[in-house]
């Protein structure tokens, strides 16, 4: 007993003692301006020809340059690099001006051979996130700080061009093989930060760059660290070892928006996020197997009537967001397709069924499921393993259930999911967009060249639909410059989209994010008053940060737990003390 | 020779019938062993009444409609409502039927596993034993959770297979003790007698072996529902359990990602969570009692 | 200890190994899981970048081919290119292990000493105040999901009070001198590290306290008591050094645990260790890193429980007969 104990109340003392200090490591005082972001996303990649997550683009919108840049308050055009450009008479040719003494954060020059290269690889090696912008585009340097772009259409998106520019002089070390695997770690540069340290899994630290041409950021550092559960992150914040969240639950947002947590404000941004279910119409230009049902428009359509929306966005997004029924083609609302409600898909199960009916799906055996010439109406559903996901599939599979449909639900990961996308093989499954400013990309995606047609290349045709109506008028809105007409077109367009239903979209939900009020202020969001903080367009937010000079919210009782867990400890010695003298006579 | 059949029969019946009922009387008197199984009725008439205390359509995602999402409990609701208004009570009764499936035919499929390994390699001898030892190695040594999420993941996580694949990770144990029990009965007298009268295998084991190990048998699986009723809560947690289907699990992961924790929605959290403590709690001390009573060695602990 | 029981042992530990390589290759060949599918729709690949990786990928030819190609990077500890992130998974490993070793290291021997207290005092005076409230205690905790720990410690505890952090392994930025930082990295220990050991209290002392009550029913510790030999000397040089005998074995097992042991604590605290790395990598369907922590968890249980033999054997003569 003696020496057990004894050894006991050694460990005992050790974790104590190292529980009291460990505790006053909170104090120790940092003088730099570290903003830290929690996030539950992890970065799928930094190397900017195969990331393609939001927090993904938000380092890339922070390390790397554009030609021309998104304003914040309403996405107008700015200058970047290029701090002027001029077009040509016909609009297909661009002349862009570079500014004086840009350098990358490792001190070489950005010069106009940076962007031609940049331009003339992503091309030539069809970069996912560079295609859209630069299908038609060919560029050339006039001399080292000017750039002529040729687009070989009218293009209503130039003079804007969105592209990352990349330091040529590290890519071109890096072969066309590898560039898949490229983990992009060079840390090179020509943001307002960079990137100085990263740990997988843990976290990825942004300092200021000191070469960066445009307003220098007050914040020092810019942290994002990764958190694996959402509550782990608000609890995080609510106890200062952040500064801002996103993703924040609804129910934890609310709580926040009542006012009901101290210090801390939320701020619910919307930029035309959506999520869908996704419906493989089986076009006929295309590849897969998905179900031979779902290639009659009217049980599309008896899907879409089939969804309560309204119910949707009340439970699941606790009212942050409203109800969706075509394509959100832009950030920007005034995009949005506008539609009578009595036009549109409301909650009508009834009108589902009715549909189901005429398309000739009925219950022939009596075993609760539609069928037709043998085949049951049964869809293989998948949601995705990402937390939170699938919050809507046990909805909509209920809905589904009443009108007849069965569901297989099936929970696959993001990766796989693409790929059984990029083959056509699946009926039905939930995801959702963040459209970019101009609704040229997201428009883009449902045209037939986006049909995926071979498994390795895939497509962002993720409705397997095509229509050639949408194609054309697609190609038309595509060079009309002519603003109010093209609106027109793309109305037209998402009109189709929403007949034609290759989709259930579901609803616009807002980026609920959450910061620490007593420390910072000045949270620029994009676009002006309804637009996010965090994860916008053209990241604008960390230039502008205010600090309020509040220091972290923990540490401030440190003394006092210090002395209270001595107290603990040193009373955790007594009592055994005494007990071991006490324990040698009274055993059994 | 019909007549004396019938009455071996009787016999038969008759001393296990005695053999439960003094399983019974000295449950009555290890008290730990006595709430264990006090317990464990409560929970298992829980699950019976489900149907009388919540009707099933209470469990769709959208039976939350007209209610107010995260209420505290009220008349209406005993215990409170979930993150998309749902009668959190309705779940957690329903939810007991499939904790309790998926503990209870985990380990029956363990239990057979285990069983038929346990006996084969303690009867059998030579390679066929060495065999079945070195399998039954692997599945000691290989780690449990991350085997048993991988093959959810790929079967499917529908409850049944949730179930199959936590018996089937879980059976090395057993398997294990049986072995060792069949063992030294195999070195008792009346075994070596029966073998000499030329009796074949598998009328000694059935006869002979089976009875001895069967108290074991038992003893052991009540206390691999515990472990399987945890491993499901686990999954479930970690999201890898079936989403459609409400176990206790599955509601503490519901509670957890909406937050409820953390804005104290006790009635979320709490009732899953002091569920699942509950029932292992019973399953265990039920399976610890057993082993007391069926092995006169361990009396006394 | 005889050399041939030994080489039984090590014998048997090899074996056991190789059916555990084997079974690796087939599981994760069961899994329908595109290889490619990070690339897919997304980046073009030629198809002769296409045959690189799945050459690289030693996915390529018949399965035995492949289980060939298998084998032989087994052995140079080769575990190819992790789906997810595209990096070698040995790299990741490496990166991960530490801070799952401090944890569950940490965790483990703060149980082990607590635990076999509890349970040697219980076990010492059976039916006790003591024995009765530890012995309850011991079965909560035992019957809880560790998780559910977690999930209060981190919502009562870390977000209430501020005293630790919710998760992470360190303060991301800040310049702590080498005590500062051992410092920090201790006071993002606490609260995981609080949950593994609630976790596993209560197995330890439940089975400590068992062992004790077995030791002291023997014969010889009967006789020396009833020769009148002190009690406290009875337990220390006796009753306690026997009683630890089975609980050596039940330490090196779970030391053997360390990897597999932690994934749900390390999710419930952001902690990026191996545990939260094999719950991603489910996530992920990213069979190259499944595949190689599937195989140190397992080499690990198999070391540990081979060097639980060899200790046994040692210290317990009796083995010998036994075998």
């Amino acid at each position: 007993m003696n020496k057990l104990s004894r050894g006991f109340i050694f460990v005992g003392a050790v974790f104590l003692g190292l529980l009291a200090t460990g505790l006053s490591t909170n104090a120790s005082a940092d003088e730099k301006l570290v903003f830290s972001v929690g996030v539950t996303q992890e970065i799928d990649s930094l190397n900017v020809t195969v990331g393609y997550l939001v927090i993904d683009f938000e380092i890339w919108n922070m390390t790397l340059p554009f030609l021309t840049n998104r304003a914040a308050d309403d996405f107008s055009l700015e200058p970047s690099m290029a701090e002027s450009w001029t077009g040509s008479a016909d609009g297909l040719t661009w002349t862009y001006k570079l500014r004086e003494g840009l350098r990358w954060s490792d001190g070489e020059p950005i010069t106009a051979d940076d962007v031609v290269y940049t331009i003339t690889r992503a091309v030539a090696d069809g970069w996912i996130n560079h295609r859209a912008d630069l299908a038609n585009i060919t560029a050339t340097a006039v001399d080292s700080r000017t750039v002529q772009v040729v687009s070989a259409v009218s293009d209503p998106k130039l003079p804007y061009l969105g592209v990352y520019i990349l330091p040529k002089h590290v890519y071109e070390k890096i072969s066309t093989e590898d560039m898949p695997n490229y983990p992009a770690d060079d840390n090179v540069s020509g943001g307002p930060f960079q990137i100085i340290e990263r740990k997988e899994g843990e976290f990825v630290r942004l300092a200021r760059n000191p070469n960066w041409h445009g307003k220098k950021p007050k914040v020092d550092e810019v942290v994002f660290r990764f958190y694996q559960t959402a509550e782990a992150q608000f609890n995080a914040l609510r106890a200062g070892d952040l500064d801002a969240i996103d993703d924040v639950p609804v129910k934890l947002f609310a709580s926040v928006e009542a006012g009901e947590v101290q210090d801390l404000i939320g701020i619910a941004g919307n930029q035309g996020s959506f999520s869908e279910l996704a419906i493989n119409s089986g076009c006929e230009k295309g590849i897969g197997n998905g179900h031979i049902a779902l290639k009659d428009r009217r049980v599309r359509q008896a899907i879409n009537w089939a969804i309560d929306r309204q119910l949707l966005v009340d439970k699941i997004l606790n009212g942050f967001g409203k109800p969706a029924v075509s394509l959100i083609s832009s950030a920007n609302p005034a995009f949005d397709l506008k539609i009578d409600a009595d036009d549109s898909y409301s909650f009508d199960p009834e009108k589902a069924k009715s549909l189901l009916d005429e398309a000739g799906w009925k219950d022939s055996n009596n075993d609760d499921v539609r069928d037709k010439d043998g085949v049951e109406l049964k869809l293989r559903y998948y949601d995705r393993s990402t937390a939170g996901a699938s919050a809507t599939t046990p909805f909509i599979t209920g809905w589904l259930k009443d009108i007849g449909i069965a569901t297989d639900v099936k929970t696959l990961d993001e990766d796989s999911l693409i790929a059984e996308q990029s083959k056509s093989e699946f009926d039905l499954f939930t995801w959702g967009w963040s459209p970019y400013v101009d609704p040229d990309n997201m428009l883009s995606y449902f045209t037939t060249a986006q049909v995926p047609t071979d498994p390795d290349v895939g497509g962002y045709n993720d409705g397997n639909w095509c229509n050639d109506e949408f194609d054309a008028l697609y190609l038309q809105q595509n060079s009309e410059l002519d603003p109010t007409k093209r609106a027109a077109l793309i109305q037209q367009m998402l009109r189709i989209f929403h007949d034609e239903a290759p989709y259930a979209v579901l609803y616009k939900y807002d980026n609920l994010q959450a910061f620490r009020s007593d420390r910072w202020t000045n949270f620029t969001r994009q676009p002006a008053n309804v637009g996010p903080v965090l994860f916008t367009q053209s990241s604008p937010a960390y230039l502008d940060l205010e600090p309020l000079g509040g220091s972290g919210g923990a540490g401030n009782n440190t003394i006092f737990i210090f002395i209270a867990a001595l107290i603990v400890a040193g009373g955790a010695l007594v009592i055994l003390a005494n007990r071991r003298k006490k324990g040698s006579d009274d055993r059994l | 020779m019909k007549n004396s059949d019938r009455l071996i029969r009787a016999m038969i019946w008759d001393r296990r019938r005695r053999a439960f009922f003094g399983v019974l009387r000295e449950l009555r008197h290890d008290r730990p062993g006595f709430i264990g199984l006090l317990l464990l009725t409560f929970f298992g008439l829980f699950a019976l009444a489900a149907p009388l205390i919540a009707d099933r359509s209470a469990l769709l995602a959208a039976s939350g409609r007209n209610n107010p999402d995260l209420a505290a409990p009220s008349a209406k609701f005993l215990f409170g409502t979930d993150e998309i208004g749902r009668d959190v009570l309705a779940q957690l009764v329903w939810g007991s039927r499939v904790s309790l499936f998926i503990g209870l035919f985990a380990t029956l499929v363990a239990v057979v596993i285990g069983s038929v390994v346990g006996l084969v390699a303690g009867y059998a001898k030579g390679k066929v034993s060495a065999v079945l030892l070195a399998i039954d190695d692997f599945f000691l040594v290989v780690p449990f959770l991350p085997l048993a999420i991988v093959l959810a993941v790929v079967l499917g996580r529908s409850p049944l297979t949730l179930a199959i694949v936590i018996g089937f990770t879980s059976w090395a144990g057993s398997a294990r003790l049986i072995r060792a029990q069949v063992l030294t009965l195999r070195e008792r007298a009346y075994v070596e007698r029966a073998q000499a009268l030329g009796a074949g295998s598998w009328h000694v084991i059935r006869r002979h072996v089976l009875p001895g190990v069967a108290p074991l048998i038992i003893a052991n699986a009540t206390l691999i529902v515990p472990v399987a009723i945890l491993t499901e809560s686990t999954l479930s947690f970690l999201g890898f359990g079936d989403r459609l289907s409400p176990s206790w699990g599955k509601l503490l992961d519901g509670a957890q990602s909406s937050g409820s924790i953390t804005i104290n929605a006790w009635w979320y959290f709490l009732p899953p969570g002091l569920c699942i403590i509950g029932i292992v709690l019973a399953f265990t001390m039920l399976g610890r009692a057993l082993e007391r009573i069926f092995d006169p060695r361990l009396r006394g602990r | 200890m005889s050399w041939r029981y030994l080489l039984k042992k090590v014998g048997g530990a090899f074996l056991t190994m190789a059916v555990v390589v084997v079974f690796n290759f087939f599981l994760f060949r069961i899994v329908d899981r595109d290889p490619l599918a990070k690339y897919r729709g997304r980046s073009k690949l030629t198809p002769e970048q296409r045959e690189t990786m799945i050459r690289r990928m030693g996915l390529e030819g018949s399965k035995w081919d492949q289980f060939v190609v298998y084998v032989k990077s087994v052995f140079r500890l080769d575990f190819g290119r992790s789906f997810d992130s595209t990096q070698p998974v040995l790299e990741e490993i490496k990166m991960r292990l530490p801070a799952t070793l401090l944890l569950v290291g940490v965790s483990t021997l703060l149980t082990i000493f607590i635990g076999l207290y509890i349970g040697t005092k219980a076990g010492w005076r059976r039916g006790s105040r003591f024995d009765k409230a530890s012995t309850s205690a011991s079965m909560v905790l035992y019957s809880t999901p560790e998780f559910f720990f977690g999930m209060l410690l981190l919502a009562f505890v870390a977000g209430r009070t501020g005293w630790f952090p919710t998760g992470g392994l360190r303060t991301v930025g800040a310049d702590h001198d080498f005590v500062g930082n051992i410092l920090d990295r201790f006071h993002h220990l606490v609260l995981p590290m609080l949950t593994l050991t609630l976790g596993y209290l209560g197995s330890y002392a439940l089975i400590m306290r068992t062992s004790m009550i077995e030791t002291l029913g023997e014969d010889y510790l009967v006789t020396a008591r009833a020769k009148g030999l002190k009690d406290s000397e009875v337990m220390s040089r006796h009753a306690v050094p026997n009683a630890l005998l089975p609980s050596v074995s039940l330490i090196a097992i779970s030391c053997g645990y360390i990897i597999g042991g932690a994934i749900t604590t390390e999710t419930v605290f952001s902690y990026p260790g191996l545990g939260l790395a094999t719950a991603n990598a489910i996530q992920n369907n990213d069979l190259p890193m499944l595949q190689a922590l599937f195989m140190l968890a397992s080499a690990a249980v198999i070391l540990f429980n081979l060097i639980a033999d060899i200790i046994y054997a040692f210290l317990d003569p009796r083995v010998k007969r036994v075998e």
